[in-house]
């Protein structure tokens, strides 16, 4: 059975959503990256400190 | 009827989409506004020192027992202001031996520290009611029996209560694994945790001030738990339990996100099972219990807890069991297909749909990837390429394993339910 019929306005609802969170994901992974970058820099310092 | 399946269907993800989006920018907040450094080394003196008592349950624990005794006795916190008692609960092994023989060392002379032999009933939860008419402490804290706290772990836990000592009934810790590089599944289990975490606790915290009780690394104010009559005797997730039966009174509990502990995880997976299995069936209990709060007057945050746990464990379950039949039965439909044409396949979607559902997935997939990797890059040393591979793989095989038991869990319930009998035992998780 094919799922083509479905009800007209489901469809660009759907879309919009999906467009949504795709925004908000990448918003995420530049926090990611932000986060990644800073607490390296800080673990390096950390572990040089100890080293010494 | 396919039509409405489809709305369902696609309400179900998004929902679950938007649930980790919001808990993990909460998460993220929380990272954002803790990337300052602690100098543990130069903490500053609390405003006033509590006396604690530190709660040990232990049932033949004599491998791990030794470790955790010492780390809590080398806690920073004034040694005349802690009190330990560690119950040897229902013991057949040297677990009590082992603890009085550290006693013996002279650097841990003269400790308040007290070893006690227990036969009566109630697990865990028996331990903690027993030492809540005996404790002398302000407040309790529990560590489990391979649980070591970090050295400053009670001096943060202490340090967040005292925050807002009326409002903060306990406040938790973190737990880390510290047998994590031991194989497969106890890699599997430290991204799990360190995502658990870094991520749920800190979101759930920093957006909604909503805090769970775990089993060990957390303090507890003990007049709090004596006036709503302690905890559950027999029950299995006492946590749960307890974490619900505080918001009811419009407590907090409170992430103390410095305060850490090594616990010891399943190495097998019989032990991660059988673990997992007695979580589930212990929370749906707890579910089905709260249940009711979502139509009454109680806070808000048991309305939203009951809300988070019934999405998780039973709508988003049914749905990934579901889909999961579907799946099968559409490929055994398709292979048969091969032979005899005529028959078609159960759901079979057409050209946008698909395509719509197939980044939705993209999209929780990378979700669950950047959710993982967002945690490992918060907790030092876990940021790896290891953990990056791990985790990838954990998608399609450790997360898996979750649906098994829960399956298993609510088999069990449905058949205590309808036998009258509980036939769920407490399973002590094997130490290795």
């Amino acid at each position: 059975m094919v799922l083509g019929s479905i009800v007209g306005w489901l469809f660009p609802v759907s879309l919009t959503v999906t467009i949504v969170f795709g925004a908000v994901v990448l918003g995420l992974s530049i926090c990611w990256w932000l986060i990644f970058k800073w607490t390296v820099r800080r673990f390096n310092t950390e572990g040089k400190r100890h080293a010494r | 009827m396919l039509d409405s399946l489809y709305v369902i269907a696609i309400i179900t993800i998004w929902l679950s989409i938007v649930m980790t989006i919001v808990t993990l920018i909460g998460g993220v907040i929380f990272i954002f506004k803790h990337l300052t450094h602690t100098n543990i080394e130069d903490l500053p003196p609390l405003a006033r020192y509590p006396i604690v008592t530190v709660v040990v349950p232990a049932h033949n624990e004599a491998l791990v027992i030794q470790d955790t005794i010492q780390a809590i006795l080398r806690l920073n916190y004034p040694t005349d202001k802690l009190e330990v008692l560690m119950y040897a609960d229902n013991c057949n092994d040297t677990t009590a031996d082992e603890v009085r023989a550290l006693m013996q060392r002279p650097e841990f002379k003269g400790r308040n520290l007290k070893v006690i032999e227990r036969t009566g009933t109630g697990g865990k939860a028996g331990v903690l009611n027993d030492a809540l008419k005996i404790a002398a402490g302000e407040y309790l804290g529990v560590y489990d029996a391979d649980a070591a706290p970090e050295t400053n772990a009670l001096y943060f836990l202490v340090q967040k209560v005292l925050e807002n000592p009326t409002r903060y009934a306990a406040a938790f810790g973190r737990n880390k694994t510290r047998n994590y590089q031991q194989n497969f599944l106890t890699r599997c289990i430290n991204l799990e945790i360190v995502n658990t975490q870094r991520i749920q606790h800190t979101g759930l915290w920093q957006l909604f001030k909503i805090g769970r009780i775990p089993g060990t690394n957390f303090i507890i104010n003990k007049a709090i738990v004596k006036s709503i009559g302690g905890w559950n005797n027999g029950a299995l997730t006492e946590d749960t339990a307890i974490s619900f039966s505080l918001m009811r009174e419009g407590k907090l509990i409170a992430l103390a996100h410095r305060a850490e502990a090594f616990q010891q995880e399943p190495e097998t997976l019989f032990a991660y099972y059988n673990q997992r299995k007695r979580w589930a069936r212990g929370n749906y209990e707890v579910i089905m219990a709260n249940l009711k709060h979502l139509f009454d007057r109680t806070p808000w945050r048991i309305k939203l807890e009951v809300f988070y746990y019934v999405c998780t464990f039973f709508w988003f379950n049914a749905a990934i069991v579901i889909s999961n039949a579907i799946f099968l039965i559409n490929i055994f439909l398709a292979s048969i297909q091969t032979v005899f044409p005529q028959i078609h396949q159960l759901v079979a979607l057409g050209g946008p749909l698909s395509t719509l559902f197939m980044i939705n997935w993209v999209l929780m997939f990378y979700l669950y990837l950047l959710q993982i990797n967002i945690a490992l890059a918060s907790d030092y040393g876990q940021a790896t390429v290891t953990n990056f591979i791990y985790a990838i793989v954990s998608y399609f095989t450790y997360a898996q394993l979750f649906i098994i038991v829960s399956v298993a869990a609510m088999y069990d319930m449905a058949r205590d339910k309808l036998t009258g009998k509980r036939h769920t035992q407490w399973y002590k998780t094997q130490r290795f």
